[in-house]
């Protein structure tokens, strides 16, 4: 169990130490939500980077308004939604990053190929709209109540429930066909 | 068709892996950044005070060089600086702020002989041309 208090009250005395023990705890479970987002391993190195280096930053303003694992959620989100948009950017459609991104899945050092199932089911996801993606995500592997999705996200607890409750659909549609 | 796939059947289990340690070296590198960042904020902390305080020394001088504190001398403490402001003519500016003792030695020096004697030369010039 995450003692959320105690790494706040031990960055305030120590900010090199509060910050070690911050990574300890969430290094792991930050890092693979990103994965799920970005595929590739790389790419998840540099967002995951970036994501921790935000916090760091930060720390200082966080108010305790919402949980310090929502907070880190809601960075590592925002980081992977960034690194997405600046892929569209590159003169990348949504559909195209989408591509991208099987073609990563597909393509990897760091990818186990010999499970089928569990391939197409990651391939499934990978066919949800970004925000579904997103939900089913946080709700299916980290086990996120839908107050702290929405806290996370900005979007409604009801229309979460709907996001999540159409990618469930759809996954299974892809996992039969 | 939907009913066939049950979800636990994969779980949580996904193909993804890392490179061996690297939860470890990850910790390390961006514990390294952070401390390169943290120096970075500081040089620039301290570039930016060293700055403000060559500004203020620079802005000063000029102050000092181009408006003098006033002199002790009561007579040129009568003077006030707003008359600087409007004197345009180097040689005005000059006489403006001798001293009655150096402006009698000036009058006394533009009497003798000599003085008139450079003026004339120079006023020769000018006829010559």
């Amino acid at each position: 169990m995450i003692n959320e208090d105690k790494i706040r009250e031990t960055f305030a005395v120590n900010p090199d130490k509060g910050f070690g023990m911050l990574m300890e705890a969430f290094q792991q479970p930050v890092y693979w939500h990103i994965r799920r987002m970005v595929v590739s391993h790389d790419d998840a190195e540099d967002v995951l980077q970036e994501t921790f280096i935000r916090i760091f930053r930060y720390l200082d303003d966080f108010r305790a308004e919402s949980t310090l694992s929502t907070w880190i959620y809601r960075i590592a989100t925002n980081e992977c939604i960034r690194f997405l948009n600046n892929r569209k950017e590159q003169t990348l459609s949504t559909e195209e990053v989408q591509e991208e991104l099987m073609g990563k899945l597909m393509a990897s050092e760091y990818v186990d190929y010999d499970n089928e199932m569990e391939v197409k089911f990651q391939k499934a996801i990978l066919t949800l709209p970004e925000k579904q993606r997103i939900v089913f995500n946080l709700r299916y592997y980290d086990e996120l109540s839908y107050e702290a999705i929405s806290e996370i996200t900005g979007s409604k607890v009801e229309t979460l429930k709907s996001n999540y409750h159409f990618a469930k659909e759809k996954i299974k549609d892809y996992m039969t066909k | 068709m939907n009913k066939d796939f049950d979800f636990n059947e994969v779980g949580k289990r996904m193909p993804f892996r890392t490179p061996e340690g690297f939860f470890e070296k990850m910790q390390a590198e961006t514990m390294a950044r952070i401390k390169a960042e943290k120096r970075r904020k500081k040089l620039y902390r301290l570039k930016i005070g060293i700055t403000a305080v060559l500004s203020a020394a620079a802005i000063w001088c000029g102050v000092m060089f181009f408006f003098p504190t006033q002199s002790s001398d009561p007579v040129q403490q009568g003077i006030g600086n707003e008359w600087l402001a409007n004197v345009e003519d180097p040689m005005e500016l000059y006489l403006q702020q001798m001293s009655d003792e150096e402006l009698e030695a000036w009058i006394e020096f533009s009497e003798n002989d000599i003085y008139y004697e450079l003026m004339n030369e120079n006023v020769g010039d000018y006829e010559e041309d």
